[in-house]
């Protein structure tokens, strides 16, 4: 009864930030902010679906396949986010020329 | 179970999804709207109870095709500006419109009428045909039967099909001749992308159209592939050997084996070094040459093409099955690297003369003693020694000055 309470609650969390990553991806102005959101949020509300679905289904194997899951799609969507701002950058770079403040200031070189 | 509103919104999301895919300017957006729509009829698919089509279209029309298509958006001007509207003639479209409404209403009609217990009355019944007749005996009806017939007969011999789940069971044991014919036509799909690749002047210019700028591998693209690549494979042999018995399958894992080829193209870490390899003929063969030494060995053993002897049968449909997994994501993957491989003669040049690579600019069609500007200037290798410079700092311009002098030493 409780576990399918706190399940529902996790649920709901997820539901938020859902929307607030959604929010994020359509309103934010800039490339590097849509990133934050995508990524933070949309992560993090998996997460939240996961525990949900932990807490609700029962046995120990799928809540500990589900949590595996979930790490690897962290995993995964933080590998792609860095990739997608470091092309954004790279373009921004391409695109001002001659060189101004933004490719000075970058010192990346990975 | 019974969500109308999910339902709803869902069919809704494919429409809006479908609508921006089309109507849109920028090629990019539609792309990106399309791979949306996959992932929206993939959750379709399960609420129409079939997970494995579910798997399929998550897999292929969302992830693979959306890999090819942004590829091919890129290719197209750059793919981020938007295109002058064509004009369109005004003639064309009335027929057009006609024939799509009435194409969605037949369809429509023909599902409502095949509704479980539907009796919608006697006009319906006259306007579609689908009413009864003298003897009683109705078109839906028989329609129907058939279906569940289809339903019962797989249901009483799947015990003799050597699987324990009826889709499987289906695509490879009752229905293997199909499948058979579906492999022969990938294996063609791909061999005729391989007649395209070898012609390839034509991606001379598509580097030139979006400035052939090329961009080293970062580590972090590197090291993530080469940790989720492994899964990959894990998945898809997983999905191999669940097909018989839970949704999963054969074209399934082929789809996830064909992501992983992207990611590894994409790391620079592609094992396909060109079109002639032989291990890719051999995998592009592997899916239907499984089937006719199957269907031969079926022949000699129960005189029939294809027939499985029953306590044969499981064994039969597995080695199949990985044989058409590895073809299909053999294929897959060699439809996306297509873009990027390089002719075997312009990388022995390359390799020869030792030099990195200064831009991504495939020249397939050039030999190594030609002296145009488009020369020796190589391509996409299967490593990653392309990183003149930092690419986070570097001007365009700098490419271009550096490599004439490299090039001219390659020329001897």
């Amino acid at each position: 009864m409780i576990l399918d309470a706190l399940a529902v609650l996790s649920l709901l969390a997820a539901v938020i930030f859902f929307v607030a990553g959604m929010l994020g991806v359509t309103r934010f102005p800039d490339a590097f902010c849509r990133l934050h959101a995508v990524t933070k949020s949309d992560n993090l509300g998996l997460g939240f679906v996961v525990l949900g679905l932990a807490l609700a289904g029962g046995s120990l194997l799928s809540m500990a396949k589900l949590i595996l899951i979930w790490m690897l799609a962290v995993g995964s969507s933080s590998a792609a986010c860095f990739l997608v701002a470091r092309q954004v950058m790279i373009e921004e770079n391409r695109a001002n020329r001659p060189p101004d403040d933004t490719a000075e200031t970058s010192s990346s070189t990975i | 179970m019974q969500s109308p509103i999910l339902d709803l919104a869902l069919a809704l999301g494919l429409l809006i999804t479908a609508f921006r895919a089309l109507h849109t300017r920028v090629l990019f957006t539609g792309v990106v709207f399309y791979i949306a729509f996959g992932m929206l009829m993939s959750l379709v698919w399960v609420r129409l109870r079939a997970p494995d089509l579910a798997l399929a279209e998550a897999s292929l029309g969302a992830g693979m095709i959306g890999a090819i298509l942004l590829d091919a958006a890129r290719a197209l001007e750059g793919g981020t500006d938007p295109v002058a509207p064509e004009p369109r003639s005004r003639i064309g479209r009335l027929p057009a419109a006609v024939a799509a409404v009435a194409f969605t209403a037949i369809l429509a009609v023909t599902l409502l009428a095949l509704a479980p217990g539907a009796d919608r009355g006697e006009k319906w019944n006259r306007w579609t045909g689908f009413g009864t007749d003298r003897t009683g005996a109705s078109g839906a009806d028989s329609l129907r039967g058939t279906m569940t017939d289809l339903g019962d007969q797989v249901a009483t011999n799947l015990s003799a099909s050597g699987v324990t789940y009826p889709v499987t069971a289906v695509l490879l044991n009752f229905r293997s001749y199909d499948t058979m014919l579906e492999m022969t036509v990938l294996f063609l799909a791909a061999v005729g992308s391989l007649m395209v690749y070898r012609s390839g002047r034509q991606w001379t210019n598509r580097e030139e159209s979006s400035g052939g700028q090329s961009v080293a591998v970062s580590p972090v693209a590197e090291g993530a592939t080469r940790i989720l690549a492994p899964f990959g494979v894990l998945v898809g042999g997983y999905l191999v050997w669940r097909g018989s018995s839970a949704p999963g399958g054969a074209f399934q894992a082929g789809a996830v084996i064909g992501a992983i080829g992207v990611l590894l193209v994409l790391a620079g870490l592609s094992p396909i070094s060109g079109p002639d390899a032989r291990w890719i003929r051999v995998a592009l063969a592997a899916g239907p040459a499984a089937f006719v030494l199957a269907g031969a060995a079926g022949l000699a053993s129960t005189g029939r093409f294809l027939g499985f002897p029953p306590g044969r049968a499981g064994t039969v449909i597995t080695v199949i099955e990985v044989a058409v997994a590895v073809g299909v994501g053999v294929t897959l993957a060699l439809l996306y690297a297509g873009g990027r491989m390089e002719r075997p003669l312009a990388r022995a040049a390359r390799e020869n003369s030792g030099l990195a690579e200064d831009s991504h600019v495939v020249d397939p069609g050039a030999d190594p003693s030609d002296r145009s500007p488009r020369g020796v200037e190589s391509s996409r290798p299967d490593r990653k020694e392309r990183q003149i410079g930092d690419p986070l700092h570097d001007s365009g311009d700098d490419d271009r000055g550096a490599p004439d002098e490299r090039r001219s030493n390659a020329d001897r």
